[in-house]
Formats: C-alpha cells, sequence, structure tokens
C-alpha cells in the first residue's frame, strides 16, 4: 500500500494500481513478496508517496501493508470509506515540515562500564533532566511557530544527541512561514541547532 | 531539498511507525517481523482534533 486519495481525482499512475470504494480509491504496488525495510525500499515508499500527494490531495500508508490481492484491499477498503474520506479532507491537501533539534553540546551519559546501582540512578537522572529540557525547549518552539499545539507532533530524546524530533502540519502556502520561523528559533537557541526536512505527506498526523 | 538529502533515519522514524494503516485484511509485516496495528478510530480522533485546531486557526 501506498497511499489514499479521493476517487474524483481519478487518479491514474503509470506504476500504482488504484482499486476504489466509493469516494476514495487506495494505490498501490503491484509486489512480489515481502518488502524489505532496506533504505532503496523505504526511499522508494517515500519518494511514491510524496509523488502522489504532490499531485492531489492524500494520505500516505505505513510502509509494509501487504493485501494478497485488489479484492482483498478493496475488502479492507469498503468499511473505511467514509472515515477515508473524512480524513482526506481534513487532512489531505496539507503538508508536515519536520524539525528535528540537536544538542548542540554533548550529553553526557555513562558506558557500561559503570554498572553500580548508584550510576544506574545517576543515568536516569540525568535521563530524566534531559528529557524536561528537551520539553522545554519545545514548547519554545511551538511558541514561536504560534500555530495550534494539535498541529504539532514531537518525540521527545528519540535518539542519541537529538533533543526532539517535530512534525508540523501546514498548508502548502504556509510552509515557508513555519520554514521562517523555525530558522529563527535555531538562531536563538543556545542549547539545539535546528534541521529543517520535508515536505512530506502528513504521516505524523494519521497516527 | 532534494530527497536524498533526508538522512534515512527522518524516512525511517516516518514510514515504519506512522502513516495509515487499515485496520483488517492486511499483513503488516516488515522482515517478517509483525508491526503494531493501529486501529483506524485513531486516526479519527486524530482528525477530529485538526478539525477543531483548523476551524480555530480559521476564526483566529
Amino acid at each position: 500500500m501506498r497511499s489514499y486519495v479521493r476517487a474524483s481525482d481519478e487518479p491514474r499512475f503509470a506504476d500504482l494500481v488504484a482499486v476504489r470504494a466509493g469516494a476514495v480509491a487506495a494505490l498501490a504496488s503491484e509486489y512480489p513478496g515481502t518488502p524489505r525495510p532496506d533504505e532503496a525500499e523505504l526511499r522508494a515508499h517515500d519518494a511514491i508517496t510524496r509523488r502522489v500527494h504532490d499531485a492531489m490531495p492524500s494520505l500516505p500508508a505505513r510502509f509494509g501493508a501487504l493485501y494478497e490481492d485488489p479484492d482483498a484491499l478493496r475488502a479492507a477498503l469498503v468499511p473505511r470509506e467514509k472515515p477515508l474520506e473524512h480524513a482526506l479532507a481534513a487532512l489531505g491537501t496539507r503538508v508536515e515540515v519536520g524539525v528535528t533539534l540537536r544538542w548542540r553540546a554533548a550529553r553526557p551519559h555513562m558506558g557500561p562500564a559503570d554498572a553500580s546501582g548508584r550510576a544506574f540512578l545517576e543515568e536516569r537522572a540525568a535521563r530524566e533532566r534531559e528529557r524536561s529540557e528537551a520539553g522545554q525547549i519545545v514548547e519554545r518552539l511551538v511558541a514561536e511557530l504560534a500555530c495550534e499545539r494539535a498541529l504539532i507532533r514531537e518525540r521527545i530524546c528519540p535518539h542519541e544527541g537529538v533533543a526532539a524530533t517535530v512534525a508540523v502540519l501546514t498548508t502548502r502556502d504556509g510552509e515557508t512561514n513555519v520554514r521562517r520561523r523555525v530558522e529563527s528559533f535555531g538562531r536563538n537557541a543556545s542549547e539545539v541547532t535546528t534541521d529543517l526536512y520535508g515536505p512530506f505527506p502528513p504521516y505524523s498526523f494519521v497516527s | 531539498m532534494r530527497r536524498a538529502d533526508i538522512p534515512l533515519v527522518e524516512i525511517v522514524d516516518r514510514l515504519l511507525e506512522k502513516g495509515v494503516v487499515l485496520a483488517g485484511g492486511a499483513t503488516i509485516s516488515v522482515a517478517g517481523v509483525d508491526l503494531i496495528e493501529l486501529r483506524l478510530s485513531v486516526v479519527l480522533a486524530a482528525v477530529d482534533t485538526f478539525e477543531r485546531a483548523l476551524r480555530e486557526e480559521v476564526a483566529s
């Protein structure tokens, strides 16, 4: 599965099969076997969902959803037609901009060699402080963006060295403003750097 | 930004953990490991939240 679109947009992509159910259509690739989550497959899924989203309102499918044949996909789609139609109307034309906030200075963490109980507790306390600080930074970014909190999704300390990843839902016209505000935030933030990615289809807002 | 410039981790976080999953009939599998299925009701709840936010955004 790649994307969900409105049937009225009459989706036609040479490399995708369109399975319709009333007002919605599912766009899928014919695929022999199970896709492996290697870089080429993931980037291909990303490219396809982005191409569809550039062409018409869409919702991206999570990577790795397989149906045996178009009939199985249609059977799954029919009872979900109305919710998907509703979701497409609310989110389909929007894009998400990804923001990664990276710590400017490395956070000290103890390695496996420090296995004492005291070291464990100190490590846990350090992680909690890091999460708390990252959460406060995200709230400052949210204030800078000056948009509804519901249009923002964040993950706190998702990876080593990363304070947070933030997804901002916006219109295509609003993307430039989001970028400008994030860049302004990055210039003034002493604790983190900011990297902008996207725009992506609204992955983070349909999960 | 060109897509090749996007770090793989940014793509992995989105594609494997986010996006629409229909609740029935699909095999949600990556390299033989089942992924957690999301119920569509979760999607709907999120959409309701966004619609409220969007209405407030338009009104302001």
